[in-house]
């Protein structure tokens, strides 16, 4: 069974920011380690490029659906083949942007509510992210510092979040930054890695990706936009589909109407219950998702999933993903790149009852043993001397370079910073 | 020195008051407010900016001081599209100077790219390889000698992943390089004003010399120069103004001309954009084409 695999962000720091940070350096930080907070954004409403027509991705979407799984290998086997456009399957990387405003917002986007912050200099529907940021003095530390530790301090504030439900209400706690750097103001050199804590448990796909267009009817895609504005646009939330309604309505005339009206509607993370499929044991959550590749959804998906693995399991079998999408182009925006993925299962217990994932044994029965409470939180958070119950999963996210490898960067800014330089240009 | 000459200029040139659009081709504040708000409203990839206080210009709102759109890709570079001549169109700005609208007029330069890409594809044989990119041939002159070798900071003790699609080949993950584009008021030319920051398939600053690659020949070291942000700190490669609003002049009258409704002020930035990609005709910023001009 294939599992599903995830397009990481690529990070973009701004001279800008670099700038800024030399500043605060000489000015405020000076040789202080203390971790400082962070703020960068993602966001969906990419310039779709016209290189890479909506319309035949979907189609070429359609015809891999056709195709036997798993999807890697199917991937490359597009690539060679001579029906599809090859190009069609280009996308860009997601970016995850960090400007000169990565700390000057720390009061307006500190704890914010869902998806209500506003950030000065971007796009609407940007996605707030926070995180930490580790300036060390010297080269070695940069070098030497024990990154796996660094991104589990990271994390461990990340699974707290989840476990304790604050990422229920508040969904913007999913996704988190971590930056380590060093910089060299004498030489202009600027050595950096990023880091997006994610909980790496493995997820099952039956299906590959199809187009949202495909997959729900056109209202529900229009119903789906609208109530999403409303609910504030929060980057993670649950979508009423399909049968979800199924015990609440009974026997009444109107059923069919009723489905009609209600599907598609978005509500707030918190309210997972209200829409969950009873029968099927079927929920339907949706995020911004800033991928665009018609087979892999962004990196935030992970921590949603890592959430509602901790806190739905007892009501929830499989979850319907909707990765919602929004392009503009020409002053006309779409969600034409939207996918969804049907039948996402929660990792399965195996015959032992252990999950398949990388925890321990105690922590796998947890669900088991709480399934019946309605507040799984406070139940674990009640037991004594159970710390170890639902330990935290393996987390990973630090940010490949050029070469695909785990390794830092460095940027040489002598031109856009060394006054030399800027006085041989400005002739 | 021509930059200090400029503010000087700019901070003894009055306000502008009354709308002169149609006239001259030239904006007041208040008509740039109101054609970036239309410009947000239209295409929210731009959004206003406070910039810093320090440099704030009291002439604008506070919170809208210029306009900025970032992480726009540019696929190719300017030369190997300029190679292939047709579909000029000769925008002539009232002073006898001749801007040079290369495949703008029936269909956009990235139309172009998509039909080569097609034709390519007809070919069997053909790799996915139609779009340049310039990590080679950048790397080898300039770079090289300033950069820090970062093998040995690699790390193989961090967790292993296997939910991550990898950057390789197979995965048709494509890097470009990206620019951040703004769009200023300037008092003294009373038109709107582009600046551009670019950086490359890594995410690293571009030096001047390859922005220049991204930039139209007719226009590079002409009216594309190197200067100082106004807002803020940074040398960016800047269009300058001085013939904006004979162009953009030229350009209301020949929509006027050709008979349409009368071209209202708030569609002042979005003509503007359209003229200034015939600057920067591969980098893939978003306004609305449906202007003909």
């Amino acid at each position: 069974m294939p599992s599903l695999l995830f397009l990481p962000f690529a990070s973009s720091a701004e001279v800008a920011f670099w700038k800024y940070v030399s500043r605060q350096k000489l000015e405020n930080i000076r040789l202080s380690e203390e971790p400082l907070p962070l703020y960068g954004h993602y966001t969906t409403t990419s310039s779709a490029p016209s290189l890479l027509p909506l319309s035949s991705s979907e189609d070429l979407t359609t015809a891999l659906s056709n195709a036997s799984l798993p999807v890697q290998p199917v991937l490359s086997h597009i690539a060679s083949g001579k029906d599809a456009n090859q190009q069609d399957t280009i996308v860009l990387p997601p970016r995850f942007l960090l400007g000169d405003q990565a700390f000057a917002t720390s009061t307006g986007i500190a704890s914010g509510s869902a998806g209500k912050l506003k950030i000065d200099g971007l796009p609407s529907d940007a996605v707030p992210v926070n995180g930490t940021f580790h300036l060390v003095n010297q080269l070695d530390q940069f070098k030497n510092i024990d990154k796996q530790a660094l991104l589990e301090t990271e994390a461990s504030k990340l699974w707290d979040d989840i476990t304790s439900g604050r990422a229920l209400s508040d969904p913007n706690l999913l996704n988190r930054v971590l930056l380590l750097a060093f910089i060299d103001l004498k030489k202009f050199l600027y050595y950096f890695w990023f880091a997006f804590p994610a909980l790496a448990l493995r997820f099952e796909v039956d299906q590959m990706a199809t187009p949202l267009h495909h997959h729900r009817p056109r209202l529900f895609v229009t119903r789906l936009l609208e109530t999403h504005v409303l609910a504030g646009m929060p980057p993670f939330f649950c979508v009423r589909d399909g049968d979800a309604v199924d015990s609440d309505v009974g026997t009444e005339e109107n059923v069919s109407d009723q489905h009609d009206i209600r599907n598609g509607h978005v509500v707030q993370l918190s309210d997972w219950e209200s829409v969950v499929d009873t029968k099927q044991r079927r929920l339907t959550v949706g995020f911004l998702d800033p991928s665009t590749h018609p087979l892999h959804p962004g990196w935030p998906l992970r921590n949603l999933l890592a959430l509602l693995n901790f806190h739905t399991r007892a009501k929830v079998d499989s979850v319907d993903v909707v990765c919602l999408r929004k392009s503009v182009r020409d002053g006309v925006s779409s969600t034409d790149r939207s996918i969804v993925f049907s039948g996402l299962r929660l990792p399965a217990m195996d015959p032992d009852g252990n999950m398949e994932m990388d925890i321990t044994n105690t922590a796998a029965h947890a669900p088991k043993q709480t399934r019946q409470t309605s507040s799984m939180i406070t139940s674990i958070s009640g037991m004594a001397d159970q710390e170890s119950v639902m330990s935290m999963p393996k987390i990973v996210g630090w940010e490949r370079n050029v070469k695909g490898k785990l390794g830092p960067r460095v940027v040489n800014l002598t031109a856009s910073m060394d006054p030399r330089a800027l006085a041989e240009s400005a002739v | 020195m021509q930059s200090f000459l400029h503010s000087l200029g700019e901070s003894i040139t009055p306000v502008l008051k009354s709308s002169k659009f149609k006239e001259t081709g030239v904006l007041t504040p208040e008509e740039f407010v109101a054609a970036g708000d239309f410009l947000v409203f239209k295409c929210p990839t731009w959004s206003w900016s406070a910039g810093d206080d320090s440099k704030r210009r009291p002439y604008l709102p506070a919170s809208k001081q210029f306009l900025v759109t970032k992480n726009v890709p540019c696929f190719k570079r300017v030369k190997s599209i300029e190679e292939i001549e047709e579909d000029e169109v000769m925008l002539e700005d009232g002073e006898g100077d001749v801007w040079v609208d290369a495949y703008h007029s029936t269909s956009s330069s990235s139309q172009q790219v998509e039909s080569e890409l097609k034709d390519m594809s007809l070919n069997d044989n053909i790799q996915i390889q139609p779009i340049e990119i310039a990590t080679a041939d950048g790397d080898s002159d300039d770079d090289s000698d300033d950069v820090p070798d970062m093998d040995e900071f690699e790390e193989d003790n961090l967790q292993e992943d296997h939910g991550t699609v990898g950057f390789k080949e197979e995965d048709n993950i494509l890097k470009t390089r990206t620019y951040d584009l703004y769009m200023t008021y300037d008092k003294y030319y009373q038109t709107p004003r582009m600046w551009l920051y670019g950086y490359d398939e890594h995410g690293r600053p571009l030096s001047e010399k390859h922005m220049f690659e991204d930039f139209s020949q007719d226009h590079a070291r002409k009216t594309v120069t190197m200067e100082s942000h106004p807002h803020i700190s940074l040398t960016m490669a800047s269009i300058h103004p001085c013939k904006h609003a004979n162009v953009m002049k030229r350009i209301i009258d020949n929509i006027a001309t050709q008979g349409k409704d009368e071209l209202q002020v708030y569609l002042y930035l979005m003509i503007f954009l359209k003229f200034v990609s015939s600057v920067i005709p591969t980098i893939e910023y978003d306004y609305t084409r449906e202007f003909t001009m």
